[in-house]
């Protein structure tokens, strides 16, 4: 996998000031939006397609931004998945493609999981999910 | 396909279209080009002959001749290259793989229906993608059409092997199935294994799926998304890219698939438009409607008709491995839908509507009650525009419907698009593979490059001029000549392919050399706030990062990658869709405008505006320079911009804010106009820049070794 496209997640490694259910991606900090609140869609476009989403709220901001469900995990070595697995049950693995874990987090576990495996040394990245609304043909 | 609709305007077009040619006799066109293939000699792509020509559209007045591939003198016939030995894959809707046209080069048993996990990817009744079931069927013929059978047209590569992987969607949440199914269709197979784990249904079909994938050389997807903005978060794993890294690195003996996109028909307008967050917007994308409606048309060179509403480089999944290629149309200027960017590399042949303007005749899901070609679009036309459907009738030939030609109603003249531009570069890369095996992918992608003709000489340049400008802000420029001797222009990238003189290349190529093997990356430290701004004109103000490449010693040729990442410190709201991004080699002088201001993001940035001290972040890809894969994260804090006054509703002038909600003007005396920033980063290289085409690094001047230098 080259570097450009998947480069840095910067998973700093401490997290002072940071709320309880606040996490770090790509060195902002960020929080999970609760379904329900007033981070609606935008007036005049359409709700989401049908994939399960997970909202994001920038706190510096307020800046909202929508990602796929779960998370991406780039491994150190693709040997060391099934022993970060065991290790941790709230992930539950999709698939895994060479040295990459596309895996699935409970909502309210996720910043919690997100922390812990930011300082994980078997975890060089983490990442989420694009959205991937319909393709089309041309 | 793009689809079409019938309007006033069409249809008034229609009562005054001249002949021109769309009912006459066959003038000029080769031997080779008629023999066997009885539909080929109105095949515009594979030879135009220029008006005379008899196609399947009422209107070939503004055909010009020799605007086409240039196969005719590679096929010679039949016994010249015709793709023999190389596999074409076509992601799509579907393939039907007994078309009468395409079965002899379907490789039995490889193709790959997702949706029941068999070998034949025809569409049939499970398809849930009805409007699109001919798709995939008539981008296959494009490409590989089975030449001197007797029947239909022929392809680019008339004997290359075709294999279909469909549908483009599938309805499931299972993302291993998703992932999947994005890295087996683009040949990364051998990146997954059935393990346990995974779901079932993902294991299942990893492991029924197999390595069929493993021994294709071209992969060709003649689709994507229509965004409304750069996708934001570059670093996010993206499944085409992971695929097409492993295909280039791994496929062909480690010699590299070639991998095609359609670039998008999103100049005009996008039927369909979704934001960063999922949201699909209401209705159709349509820039200048948004830009007249505030105000601004006038502030454009000629009403901003050089402006292209959805930007290629708004969807980057598969860069930077996928060649992106637009459409022209058989008068020699660029298919009045065709995408522009700077991350365009060459353009194919995509036709027009193939109505009254010719599109691309080829294979179509056979039978008149299946296809774009059928009973029902015959009524359809005749129910929308009798006159146009008359007209049409009595065409020396008309693909609409039954008919003397073609009775069954197996072949289209209506396939249009970027979509069809792409396999028309597909095949000629299945020409190259079979004229010289050895060449890896970024081998193909230099040849085409290299040998690309300049279209469109005069195509004009697009400017904006702000409040107080003196001078207009170039959005989009004319053709650019780079130092290596590459011409390049967004809505051609670097021309319009040349399979003639592709070939030929092909056949005495030689990898200049000097290749680098690793990405050069160049990282910015800091950032340049707005207090602190270079310079300004008029309301257009300039930011500039410079950096130099780390290594000394080093150049660097290729595409090249920018990471852009920019913090709004303004303390308002600022609709990016203002920026300008552009890339100045402070060494040469070249410029590159990654991405132009008043994009349809100005409109997606309505619904995703930047808040204050919130901040985007984004990749921008672009070939002006000819180098490849530089990493260039920038911390440029101090993006600035107006948010232009709209009428409200009522009386006064106020301000429409980023969520449509009206609060006052910040100018109450007149609108306001937007301040778009010009972000100029000024790329410093440490020697003297010397374009080496797919050479990345080393080398003061042309080498040697690069053919045409």
């Amino acid at each position: 996998m080259i570097g450009p496209l998947i480069a840095l997640l910067s998973l700093f490694p401490d997290f002072v000031g940071a709320q309880s259910d606040s996490f770090l991606l790509n060195g902002r900090q960020v929080e999970l939006v609760v379904p329900g609140s007033e981070d609606g869609p935008a007036p005049r476009a359409s709700a989401p397609h049908a994939e399960d989403t997970l909202t994001l709220r920038d706190l510096a901001s307020g800046q909202v931004r929508v990602y796929a469900s779960g998370l991406v995990l780039k491994l150190r070595q693709p040997g060391e998945l099934s022993a970060l697995l065991r290790e941790n049950p709230a992930l539950r693995l999709q698939i895994a493609p060479g040295d990459l874990a596309y895996v699935s987090v409970d909502a309210q576990q996720l910043s919690s999981v997100f922390r812990r495996l930011s300082h994980d040394p078997r975890v060089v990245e983490i990442q989420l999910r694009a959205i991937s609304p319909p393709l089309s043909p041309r | 396909m793009r689809s079409f609709g019938w309007s006033t305007a069409s249809v008034a077009l229609l009562l005054t279209a001249c002949g021109g040619g769309g009912g006459g006799e066959a003038g000029g066109v080769s031997p080779e080009n008629v023999a066997n293939d009885p539909l080929a000699v109105h095949a515009w792509h594979l030879e135009n002959t220029g008006p005379s020509q008899v196609v399947p559209a009422i209107d070939n007045a503004g055909a010009l001749a020799g605007i086409d591939a240039r196969v005719g003198a590679v096929h010679l016939g039949g016994s010249g290259i015709t793709g023999r030995g190389v596999g074409i894959a076509v992601v799509d809707s579907g393939l039907q793989i007994a078309h009468e046209d395409l079965q002899g080069n379907v490789l039995a048993g490889q193709s790959f229906n997702f949706l029941d996990g068999s070998a034949d990817p025809s569409p049939n009744s499970r398809r849930d993608e009805v409007a699109e079931l001919d798709h995939g069927t008539a981008v296959a013929g494009i490409a590989a059409a089975q030449g001197w059978n007797g029947r239909g047209s022929r392809g680019l590569a008339p004997n290359a092997g075709l294999v279909g992987y469909a549908p483009l969607n599938i309805s499931t949440k299972d993302v291993g199935v998703w992932v999947a199914m994005d890295l087996l269709k683009f040949g990364a197979g051998g990146l997954l294994s059935s393990e346990q784990g995974f779901s079932t249904e993902a294991q299942k079909l990893i492991s029924t799926f197999g390595n069929r994938a493993d021994k294709l050389d071209v992969f060709n997807f003649s689709a994507g998304i229509d965004w409304a903005s750069p996708v934001s978060d570059p670093h996010m794993f993206d499944a085409m890219a992971i695929a097409a890294d492993y295909g280039t690195s791994s496929l062909r003996a480690g010699k590299g698939a070639v991998y095609v996109q359609a670039a998008g028909n999103g100049f005009v307008r996008s039927t369909t438009a979704y934001l960063q967050n999922g949201q699909r917007l209401p209705g159709p994308l349509d820039c200048r409607a948004e830009l007249a409606a505030d105000d601004l048309l006038s502030r454009f060179s000629e009403q901003a008709a050089g402006l292209s509403c959805l930007d290629s480089n708004f969807e980057l999944r598969g860069q930077p491995y996928f060649m992106k290629v637009a459409a022209i149309s058989n008068h020699g200027r660029a298919a009045s839908y065709s995408s522009a960017g700077a991350v365009n590399w060459v353009t194919g042949f995509g036709g027009e509507d193939g109505l009254l303007r010719p599109g691309i005749l080829t294979t179509d899901d056979m039978g008149c009650d299946v296809g774009s070609n059928s009973t029902a679009a015959q009524r359809l036309v005749s129910w929308f525009a009798p006159g146009l459907a008359d007209r049409l009738s009595r065409l020396v030939i008309s693909l609409l419907g039954p008919s003397a030609q073609d009775p069954a109603c197996n072949y289209t003249a209506q396939m249009n698009g970027s979509s069809a531009a792409a396999p028309t570069v597909a095949g000629v890369a299945a020409l190259l593979l079979e004229a010289n095996p050895t060449l890896s992918w970024l081998d193909v992608r230099y040849i085409l490059a290299k040998t690309a003709r300049q279209v469109d000489p005069h195509i004009a340049e697009l400017t904006y001029t702000p409040t107080g400008a003196s001078t207009p802000l170039v959005l989009s420029d004319t053709w650019v000549n780079n130092r290596g001797g590459f011409h390049f222009q967004h809505r051609y990238g670097f021309g319009l392919v040349d399979a003639q003189a592709a070939v030929a290349l092909a056949q005495r190529y030689e990898t200049p050399a000097g290749r680098r093997s690793v990405p050069v990356e160049a990282v910015t430290t800091g950032g340049v706030r707005s207090p602190a701004l270079p310079s300004t004109s008029g309301r257009v103000s300039v930011v500039e990062q410079s950096f130099d490449f780390a290594n000394p010693g080093e150049l660097v040729a290729g595409p090249m990658q920018v990471d852009l990442r920019f913090q709004n410190t303004l303390g308002r709201n600022i609709n990016p869709g203002m920026l300008q991004f552009e890339l100045l080699n402070s060494e040469s002088g070249e410029r590159s405008i990654l991405m132009p201001a008043y994009t349809g993001w100005y409109v997606g940035g309505k619904f995703n505006p930047i808040p204050p001290l919130g901040g985007a972040g984004f990749p921008l890809f672009q070939q002006r320079f000819l180098r490849r894969l530089l990493v260039w994260p920038l911390d440029l804090e101090g993006a600035v911009a107006g948010w232009p006054c709209r009428r409200c509703p009522g009386p006064e002038q106020r301000e429409l804010d980023p969520v449509g909600t009206c609060v006052p003007c910040l100018l109450s005396a007149q609108p306001s106009h937007p301040h778009p920033i010009l972000l100029r980063p000024v790329l410093r290289l440490t020697q003297q820049v010397v374009e080496i085409p797919s050479c990345f690094c080393c080398q003061h001047l042309p080498s040697p070794a690069d053919p045409q230098a």
